[in-house]
């Protein structure tokens, strides 16, 4: 990464704390939701990292988010999010 | 409404093989392609949808991810017009079907007529024919405005009339003129006279003056209830209304022919079919010529229709059987009895109320002729009201 880009990320990182923004919202951090117990989506991912039908494990920008499950299914995905069905038992930060 | 896209769009589902299937999918996010429906069957297995277009480049994906791509299925609206292409009489015929569901619109293919209690749908129907409205006729020409005042001239017994288009039916709702029935006649003062010549056996009078009484015997003409009510020192004019009934004779004489002819059928029998579109008929077979000979004709039809809807398409059969006329000779006792009950029907087609008491008959046969000889005696009302006429010059009975 060049100086400008970190220069412009730190700056990104102070304009959003000093205007109370999100950090999801600037594109910095990961944003999850899960909903009830079968679905779960991912915002600002960085790929996926291992996929079975037990185990997903998503790079996320400082990290891995591992998602662990039976029938765990990718729904969709772009650059952008990704969504996973399946029955969620656990789902960490590492 | 995705789906509604992804269908005109269309979309291929293809099988991954390959031990890095993470790397390909983030390669493929990473590329912007778009892909869903992820279906994994074991660890080295993967199978998504992508759009048709995307094939070239999911394969080069593929390749620098050590994976393998497969086609299995493809769908959507290219697809399905594919095996359309294979089916052109079924393309075809969807076409036509399509053309034919906006052309037939532009004529009148069925009439509807409703709301008429007296006058029939034929008398309707050939009304609007005059007026170049009928099936076949263009949809677009009818005019309603129009249409309803020449209609309303052409049939004074409707007083309104709505002539609506749906499609390539026409509806025709009517509302017919009421007129109130009256019993009382036209004039203000009127007599009661005898209808025919009577002997009088029972006289009710309503209004009027009577000038018989039971018993009497009144020729044909005679004032039975006057319209003058006279009160001694004034005379007032009234329509007289009275139940008269008499007694009265009926001579007369029928005669019938002895030598008659009959049918007989000559066994010969053919028939023949005609397909009527609208006024058009179209004969399919056989002949409906008759040379000379007589024959009966029985029509059967049989339309085509739906519930609630009746197409102006129907099959007819007629059936033709040849007949020749042979001579009978007639049963006596049979041609009385006709006879004697012609009579009957004659004497009460005579009578407005009343019954026949009586019949004396005598019945004769020459070469020729049966002869029925009658003499009735019947009790019927005889009173008829007849206007009176105007006693001062210029004086109007109204």
């Amino acid at each position: 990464m060049s100086m400008g880009d970190m220069m412009k990320k730190k700056m990104v990182g102070t304009i959003g704390e000093t205007l109370s923004i999100p950090a999801e919202a600037l594109g910095n951090a990961a944003y999850i939701e899960i909903r009830g117990k079968n679905t779960l989506s991912v915002e600002n991912h960085r790929g996926i990292a291992e996929y079975t039908s037990e185990r997903i494990c998503i790079c996320v920008k400082r990290g891995q988010i591992s998602i662990e499950g039976n029938d765990l299914k990718i729904i969709c995905m772009n650059h952008r999010c990704i969504e996973v069905s399946g029955e969620l038992k656990r789902v960490e930060l590492e | 409404m995705m789906g509604v896209v992804r269908y005109f769009i269309g979309k291929a589902r293809i099988e991954l093989t390959g031990a890095s299937i993470e790397g390909f999918l983030n390669a493929m996010t990473k590329q912007g392609i778009a892909f869903w429906c992820i279906e994994r069957k074991d660890e080295l297995h993967f199978s998504i949808c992508v759009a048709p277009k995307d094939i070239p480049q999911a394969q080069k994906i593929a390749i620098g991810c050590f994976c393998n791509i497969e086609k299995v299925k493809s769908s959507g609206f290219r697809e399905h017009l594919k095996s359309l292409k294979k089916r052109p009489a079924l393309l075809i015929g969807m076409l036509l079907a399509i053309v034919a569901s906006f052309y037939i619109q532009s004529y009148v293919l069925a009439i509807d007529i409703s709301g008429n209690a007296t006058l029939h749908d034929e008398e309707i129907l050939r009304a609007l024919a005059e007026h170049d409205i009928q099936i076949g006729s263009s949809a677009s020409d009818i005019d309603q405005q129009l249409t309803k005042h020449r209609m309303l001239n052409t049939l004074p017994q409707l007083s309104w009339i709505g002539v609506n288009r749906n499609g390539f039916k026409l509806n025709v709702l009517v509302t017919e003129r009421s007129f109130a029935s009256s019993n009382r006649p036209d004039y203000a003062f009127g007599n009661i006279v005898s209808a025919k010549d009577a002997t009088i056996t029972k006289q009710i009078v309503l209004e009027g003056m009577k000038l018989c009484a039971v018993g009497d015997t009144v020729k044909e003409g005679q004032i039975l209830v006057s319209g003058f009510e006279d009160y001694g020192l004034i005379l007032k004019g009234v329509c007289a209304e009275a139940e008269i009934y008499g007694q009265t004779w009926y001579t007369g004489m029928l005669v019938r022919p002895k030598n008659t002819v009959k049918k007989r059928y000559t066994g010969k029998q053919w028939t023949q079919y005609s397909l009527i579109v609208g006024r058009k008929r179209i004969n399919l077979c056989g002949n409906s010529s008759i040379s000379g000979t007589t024959c009966d004709k029985m029509i059967d039809e049989i339309k085509l229709s739906v519930p609630d809807y009746e197409f102006p398409i129907r099959l007819e059969k007629i059936t033709y059987r040849e007949y020749e006329q042979v001579p009978c000779d007639a049963d006596t006792s049979d041609v009385q009895q006709r006879l004697r009950e012609a009579w009957q029907e004659l004497l009460a087609s005579q009578m407005i109320a009343g019954k026949i008491e009586h019949t004396d008959v005598a019945f004769s046969e020459t070469d020729d002729v049966f002869v029925l000889r009658c003499e009735s005696t019947c009790n019927e009302m005889i009173a008829r009201l007849v206007p009176m006429e105007p006693v001062y010059e210029g004086e109007t009975n109204e």
